[in-house]
């Protein structure tokens, strides 16, 4: 299966993403918090005259504390954007690598993988160097199964 | 080919919904010449364009109908209520197949044939029915038709159809510019722009704003779509039930949000539904009553500045509250008492309650009732307000009040632990601040309550709710008054409001939803995104109290028969440490200024002298702040008295036996509502069962007896005598006088008398002075176990006078 994929990092780990799911990597400034929902929703952020629920990819994934953006310039924060059952998001990754077409197939995980990315990954892309595949709607699905725990 | 088909469909059922009313106007005036075109030229247009669609069915049913109409048409006969009914039925059955072909569905098996004849055979009953006598003024009127019909094709407006995801595309573009100007606008500022760059700005503005304002319109749509189901509704209804009803429509050019409308549909059906069902009587019944045998709905609907006021009045029989009341009770979701403390607003709200509606139809009884709840939270639901007015046996009057929109809502921002929020403003009842005086605040066991004007309302912070701590900030924190979901509004504290917007909303991604305390999303003119909060589900996620039982509303305003019995006499006062309480003014017997000396406090009990005795006191008085006289209640319970000191006392007064809250903590009970102000109510039970028994002696009633057998101990003499004493005993010392009494008990200590001696005339104690006993068989006590020593002795006397 050959197809164009996103490149990028979250809680340090290399991921490719379908780019059919992606619709925008934007660099977030501004986040306005959302208080009293679950910790990895990052807030709000406008993008044009869409508002964009920031869902802190990491902090999903790992349980870690979120960000916070716009404490200090130093660090930068892409956001994926995407549209997802009519809801348009930005996920927060910790960087953006490229985007490649890649003509390999998608490979199964092999060994014993850390439980927290278990539920998703659903294989790996070679391509210089290994990467986790990962979809989007999934890591959104996710959030719902893990609220709704 | 299918464009072409499903834009037929949609044409056909548009113009159905439309000529449904034409339909039953014909029946009521069947010559109408002008309706009758009307449905002709609807089955003229169906068959028409069916004919070339390849849609057979629907060309032989129009066909017929066509043909039918035609000679109704050429005047031979009006047509009658059977044939008008036909002609429903084929409209009907055309719906039908339209809504089959929209969705896919195969076409449903029916037999168009029977329809078809059915309708022919109607016809010709009316054709042999038929008066042959002609209208003079037939012609005239003829002509008066064409220069209507004339009017109306002109006024109808050209129109064409458009996908409403272009609309919100389109409405999405507008928002964007709107956004991207306040941006420029800002940059201007800052830089020192010309005053011709300024005028072209300007101008820029304005038509921004114009082209907001059209593109809003666009979604606007006439309440006549609302009412267009409704007529044949009613004659259907009206019809089945046996009940003639004259309806009237006004307001249908008002225009309202698609979205609304559809969302007003389902209420309004169901309002107008029980209106025919249980409101208006039957014929005969109303005749009986003096009224006229046709019952009258009417359906209005106008603007009221933002809002959409639709009312539905009829002349039918009212809602029987008592039946009501009766039901509520009867199902168990309120108490009689509780029902009698609501006013008569509050009373015929009680439709509204939610439980009623799956009780067995209460139709014959109480009037409606069926599902008003459901009602009313669809109305709520989308920022509406529904009320009744009712007028028994006359008639009543239903008025929903919606937004005009549900995408632009005017809303609050209000500013909570540093962050901003929007709320709709028909959320809002009344905003007020915390230092207002019509406002008191107060806290128990960490619920806080606020009471405005004499209601109590359950108050919660907004940065409690959403777990963020409170900014410091300079003046007046702000208490909006907010209606929940159940009707019963609360109390959100919030910082401060900021300003008010017009807000356009939109969904909320579920991971937000799910806190269940936000509503949607905004992007105001600043271009910070923005939570719109849900008034409803605040209240359920702070878990407030807002269950009916609690909103009592008191019917402050009549003491009639029935309330009197419902209130005592009670004495406010205020305490020494400052809070305002009430206490049975039956239970004080007179009130008296003390000396603050006479106070004294022994072990933890307060006691106080007056008149050379000690009575109880209910709190120890501080002698060190306390100076000159203070003032006390002097309360018995019958028996035993009690000193209560208080800081003043304020009134007498008529207090509810029932309690606003019930709160026991010590010896308060709960709080009441007295004149607009919350006072906590004394428990008396509580407050004298804190008085020990012999706490202290009061009179020493002789309990009996007690002969201690050796005088000359000195134990007996300066340890045991007086301890009887205490106890309300009197000693006698050796065995003087044992023949007195019966009564007597005899103290033996050591092995100094023969027990076999004196046991037959007299309860003997015996006392040793060691602890342990000397064997199995010794009987004794322990001479310093007091309470072992009491006991027996009392237990002896006891026995000694029940066998005399």
């Amino acid at each position: 299966m050959s197809g164009l994929y996103l490149f990028a990092r979250i809680a340090g780990t290399p991921v490719a993403i379908p780019t059919e799911d992606v619709e925008a990597v934007v660099r977030m400034s501004e986040l306005s918090p959302v208080p009293g929902v679950a910790g990895y929703v990052a807030g709000l952020s406008a993008l044009r005259s869409r508002v964009l629920t920031i869902v802190d990819a990491s902090a999903l994934i790992t349980g870690s504390a979120p960000v916070t953006i716009g404490d200090d310039g130093s660090k930068e924060n892409y956001a994926i954007v995407c549209d997802i059952s009519g809801h348009s998001y930005g996920i927060l990754v910790d960087d953006v690598d490229d985007i490649r077409t890649v003509t390999n197939p998608v490979l199964p995980v092999c060994g014993k993988i850390s439980e927290i990315w278990l539920p998703y990954v659903s294989g790996a892309i070679e391509d210089q160097g290994q990467y986790f595949l990962l979809s989007l709607t999934g890591l959104l699905e996710q959030c719902l199964v893990q609220q709704a725990a | 080919m299918d464009e072409l088909l499903s834009e037929f469909v949609a044409e056909t059922q548009e113009s159905l919904e439309a000529l449904a009313n034409v339909v039953v106007a014909l029946e009521s005036d069947p010559s109408d010449r002008n309706l009758l075109d009307e449905l002709f030229r609807f089955f003229h247009t169906v068959k028409g364009s069916c004919g070339f669609l390849n849609l057979p069915r629907f060309e032989k049913l129009s066909h017929a109908a066509e043909d039918i109409l035609s000679e109704v048409r050429s005047g031979d006969a009006p047509p009658d209520a059977a044939t008008i009914t036909a002609v429903l039925a084929v409209m009907d059955r055309i719906a039908e197949l339209c809504s089959a072909i929209a969705s896919g569905a195969s076409l449903p098996h029916q037999n168009d044939d029977q329809l078809i004849e059915t309708l022919r055979h109607c016809y010709k009953m009316a054709c042999s029915e038929a008066a042959p006598a002609v209208d003079d003024d037939h012609v005239e009127k003829d002509s008066a038709i064409v220069t209507e019909q004339a009017v109306r094709n002109n006024g109808a407006s050209r129109t064409i159809r458009l996908p409403l995801t272009l609309i919100d595309q389109l409405m999405n573009g507008v928002s964007d510019m709107v956004l991207a100007r306040n941006e420029l606008s800002r940059k201007l500022r800052t830089n020192d722009a010309s005053p011709e760059l300024e005028a072209a700005f300007d101008r820029l503005s304005t038509c921004i704003a114009d082209m907001r304002d059209s593109i809003s319109k666009t979604r606007m749509q006439r309440v006549d779509r609302l009412f267009m189901a409704i007529p044949r509704m009613v004659r259907d209804l009206g019809r089945e039930l046996g009940k003639s009803i004259e309806l009237t429509l006004e307001g249908g050019d008002v225009e309202m949000d698609r979205e609304m409308v559809e969302m007003v549909v389902d209420p309004l059906t169901h309002i107008v539904r029980n209106s025919i069902d249980h409101g208006i009587e039957k014929p005969i019944e109303r005749a009986a009553t003096g009224k006229p045998e046709t019952g009258t709905l009417r359906i209005s609907a106008h603007q009221s500045g933002s809002q959409i006021v639709i009312e539905v009045a009829d002349d039918g029989r009212g809602i029987n509250v008592d039946a009501v009341i009766g039901k509520v009770v009867a199902k168990g979701l309120m108490t009689a008492q509780d029902v009698s403390k609501l006013n008569d607003q509050a009373k015929l709200d009680l439709i509204f309650t939610p439980g009623l509606s799956t009780a067995e139809q209460v139709t014959s009884v109480s009037g409606r009732g069926v599902g008003m709840d459901i009602v009313r939270a669809n109305i709520e639901r989308i920022g509406g307000v529904i009320s009744l007015s009712n007028d028994p046996g006359q008639g009543l009057t239903i008025t929903m009040r919606v937004p005009l929109t549900l995408t632009i809502i005017p809303g609050l921002i209000l500013s909570a632990g540093g962050l901003n929020f929007a709320i709709p403003r028909s959320a809002i009842i009344e905003i007020l601040h915390d230092n207002n005086p019509t406002v008191s605040l107060s806290a128990l066991g960490g619920g806080k309550t606020v009471t405005i004007r004499g209601t109590r309302y359950s108050m919660i912070d907004l940065e409690d709710v959403i777990g963020v701590p409170p900014v410091e900030r300079q003046g007046p924190r702000s208490l909006m008054l907010v209606r929940s979901a159940s009707g019963k509004p609360y109390i959100l504290g919030v910082s401060h409001v900021e300003n008010h917007e017009e807000l356009v909303i939109r969904p909320a991604a579920p991971i937000v939803m799910s806190a269940g305390i936000y509503a949607g999303m905004t992007l105001p003119d600043n271009g910070q995104p923005m939570l719109l909060l849900d008034a409803g589900g605040i209240a359920q996620a702070a878990q407030l109290p807002l269950v009916v039982e609690n909103v009592d509303v008191l019917d402050t305003g009549e003491t009639d028969e029935q309330a009197s019995p419902k209130t005592y006499t009670g004495l406010r006062f205020i305490e020494l440490t400052g809070e305002e309480r009430v206490v049975r003014l039956s239970l004080v017997e007179r009130v008296e200024d003390i000396d603050a000396g006479a106070f004294g406090e022994t072990a933890g009990r307060a006691h106080v002298q007056i008149d050379g005795r000690l009575i109880p006191c209910a709190y120890g008085i501080d002698k060190k702040a306390r100076t000159g006289v203070i003032t006390c209640l002097r309360m018995r319970d019958g028996a035993r008295e009690l000193c209560y000191p208080v800081e003043t006392v304020v009134d007498i007064d008529e207090i509810p036996t029932e309690l606003d809250m019930d709160a026991a903590y010590g010896v308060v009970a709960g709080v009441v509502l007295v004149a607009g102000q919350h006072i906590e109510v004394i428990d008396g039970y509580a407050l004298f069962s804190t008085l020990q028994d012999g706490q202290i002696v009061e009179e020493k009633a002789s309990k009996g007896r007690c002969v201690i057998a050796d005088g000359d101990d000195i134990w007996n003499r300066e340890i045991l005598a007086p301890l009887l004493m205490q106890a309300g005993y009197d000693v006698i010392w050796g065995e003087a006088d044992l023949a007195t009494g019966g009564h007597d008990v005899l103290l033996m200590s050591g092995a100094g008398t023969q027990a076999g001696d004196v046991s037959a005339a007299h309860a003997v104690v015996k006392l040793r002075s060691s602890s342990a006993p000397a064997g199995p068989d010794d009987d004794s006590i322990y001479r310093y176990d007091r309470s072992a020593l009491l006991n027996a002795i009392s237990l002896a006397s006891g026995i000694r006078s029940s066998a005399a």
